[in-house]
């Protein structure tokens, strides 16, 4: 069982409850708990102007028995191996990075029942945060608002790999120093009548900075997935890169993918693009692999896998990579 | 053991092959040449099974059993390997998982063990030489950022480590250099065997300089109007198609 209370080292890493970070660390703790909830309320800046209403809000109004969690990385801290985390029911969670701390989490939901989790992260300058998620084919709902706030020169890597299930991703990540950043990517494979939301809002509000988004999605039967991206650039954020692609292979069709990016850009001399493709998959591909005496339905399989494995790429810690990519390639088996 | 016996073929309408008649034996290099626009790769297409063609009169007998019957995948676990004109990029998949499953299914089809990946490893690094690729290919995405060149010798490597009967080798010297012709057209002289054969189909002759074929067949308007031995190959390369399609032209 998850202990994470072992998890607190001798280095100065802390993960304890909000209450013990509270009354341990209260400046600290006051100086970021709910921060970015509070600003996100006043923020009218990711306003969905598609369906004219407030889209991005969290849901704030969790169980009291919801685990409170506060991971704590001080200075300069390294990872030697992955911190693995298992959420299984409604959570919030308060991460912060110190200057050029450098770490790699990966959180794995398990749900027990419907799951709202709420984090807030704050990277210092120079720090680096690489997170992993996997979100599982579950028949409880999970609803995963993640917000982030990154300082000078640090970098943000998020990849979201979900099976399918019920589920409602966001992710909201501010880059308020310069020189920041930020990567956002997405693995999506659902059937059946998996429903999946992906948002990711991505604001520039300071020059110099970077950000890539990139998000796949492999669906069949009824599924119903969304990706909505919204970026947004202000005025002085000058010398900004920001990128999106959102690529969909649709393999049935009564599936239901929609793609919507949001583009705000308010500063001339920047570099933006963003892309979406839908299709199904290469059929010279699957003539290819067949004259090879690759069966149709595992050239189907191979063909998939491979669609995502840019992306799977992206997690650095390869017994990670190869856990999840092997989980992706049950779920497209069971497609 | 391949028997092609007035093949009739079209595409959206259009008959493209108008009888053809072909007969291969163990052992044997046909070379099938002709202008663009002749049917030489609609052929080769129609053979490997393609969809997008429909064949419309005749027979094809592959070891004595009916060719066009079979799906796709079981004319290649019967022996048929198509080199492909244009070989596909497959990003995300490996040349190994790629090649893994494709002899996978073809031993079982035969009734043979699986390779371990011990002997599977061994072969691929074995047969890489033939064609001169690194074996650090096996990591590789199946043809991504290859070259031209490269991607030619990746259908030979393909052919060396399928091991198949019947090889039907489609324009494979387009766009190639002078040694990127050489090593592919090396590879296949050394793949060649008293028990399989192999189908060059080739637009020019210099292939055949190193492939040195038994029989050249000139395939014009979806027939093949001739067939002569290796010397009918340089007389093409001399004087052109003209002498010959003259008589055809008007139908």
């Amino acid at each position: 069982m998850n202990n994470d209370r072992k998890k607190t080292d001798r280095n100065g890493m802390q993960c304890l409850t909000f209450d013990e970070f509270g009354r341990r660390y209260p400046e600290i703790f006051g100086r970021y708990a709910s921060r970015l909830l509070e600003e996100d309320a006043r923020d009218g800046l990711s306003d969905n102007v598609y369906d004219r209403r407030p889209s991005f809000r969290a849901d704030f109004t969790l169980p009291d028995t919801a685990d409170r969690k506060v991971l704590y990385f001080p200075r300069a801290w390294k990872n030697d191996t992955v911190l693995s985390f298992e959420i299984s029911r409604s959570q919030r969670m308060l991460i912060v990075l110190e200057k050029q701390a450098a770490v790699n989490l990966n959180f794995r939901f398990v749900p027990t029942t419907e799951t709202a989790r709420v984090c807030e992260i704050f990277l210092d300058p120079d720090s680096s945060l690489e997170i992993s998620e996997q979100h599982p084919d579950t028949p409880f709902s999970v609803t995963n608002t993640v917000f982030v706030q990154q300082g000078t020169a640090s970098r943000f890597q998020n990849t979201v790999v979900s099976l399918g299930g019920k589920a409602l991703n966001r992710h909201k990540v501010v880059q308020t120093g310069s020189g920041a950043e930020s990567h956002l990517y997405g693995i999506t494979i659902a059937g059946g009548s998996d429903r999946v939301e992906h948002h990711t809002v991505m604001q520039h509000k300071i020059p110099h900075g970077n950000s890539f988004e990139h998000y796949k999605t492999v669906a069949t039967g009824n599924a119903v997935v969304d990706f909505f991206g919204q970026i947004y650039v202000a005025p002085d954020a000058q010398q900004i890169e920001a990128y999106q692609q959102n690529n969909n292979i649709l393999l049935s069709d009564t599936v239901q993918v929609t793609a919507k990016p949001q583009l705000e850009i308010y500063a001339d001399d920047v570099k933006c693009s963003h892309g979406a493709t839908f299709g199904q998959l290469d059929e010279n591909a699957l003539y290819y692999m067949r004259q090879r005496g690759i069966l149709p339905i595992q050239a189907q399989k191979l063909l998939t896998g491979g669609f995502v494995t840019d992306l799977t790429g992206k997690i650095s810690d390869r017994k990670l990579r190869e856990e999840v990519f092997q989980e992706l390639t049950e779920r497209i088996n069971r497609l | 053991m391949l028997e092609v016996k007035n093949l009739h073929a079209e595409v959206d309408g259009e008959e493209i092959l108008k009888g053809i008649n072909l007969t291969v034996r163990a052992g044997e290099v046909h070379a099938i040449m002709g202008p663009n626009g002749s049917g030489k790769s609609t052929f080769a297409s129609v053979l490997a099974g393609k969809d997008k063609y429909t064949v419309t009169q005749g027979e094809v007998r592959f070891n004595g059993k009916n060719l066009l019957e079979m799906p796709i995948e079981q004319r290649a676990w019967e022996g048929l390997f198509l080199g492909f004109q244009y070989p596909v990029e497959i990003p995300g998949v490996s040349m190994a998982n790629f090649l893994k499953e494709a002899i996978g299914e073809q031993r079982k089809y035969k009734g043979l063990p699986a390779l371990s990946s011990a002997e599977f490893l061994k072969m691929m690094k074995e047969k890489s030489k033939i064609v001169e690729i690194g074996s650090n290919l096996t990591s590789r995405s199946v043809n991504e950022g290859f070259s031209g060149g490269e991607k030619k010798r990746n259908e030979i490597f393909q052919m060396a480590m399928l091991d198949p009967i019947l090889s039907v080798l489609d324009e494979t010297d387009s766009g190639l250099d002078i040694d990127a012709l050489r090593i592919v057209a090396t590879g296949v002289t050394h793949l060649k065997t008293a028990q399989n054969a192999t189908i060059v189909i080739t637009h020019y002759q210099r292939l055949l300089d190193y492939i040195v074929p038994d029989y050249v067949h000139v395939l014009y308007k979806g027939r093949i109007i001739h067939s002569a031995g290796k010397e009918l190959a340089l007389e093409l390369e001399k004087r052109g198609y003209d002498w010959l399609i003259k008589d055809y032209d008007d139908e």
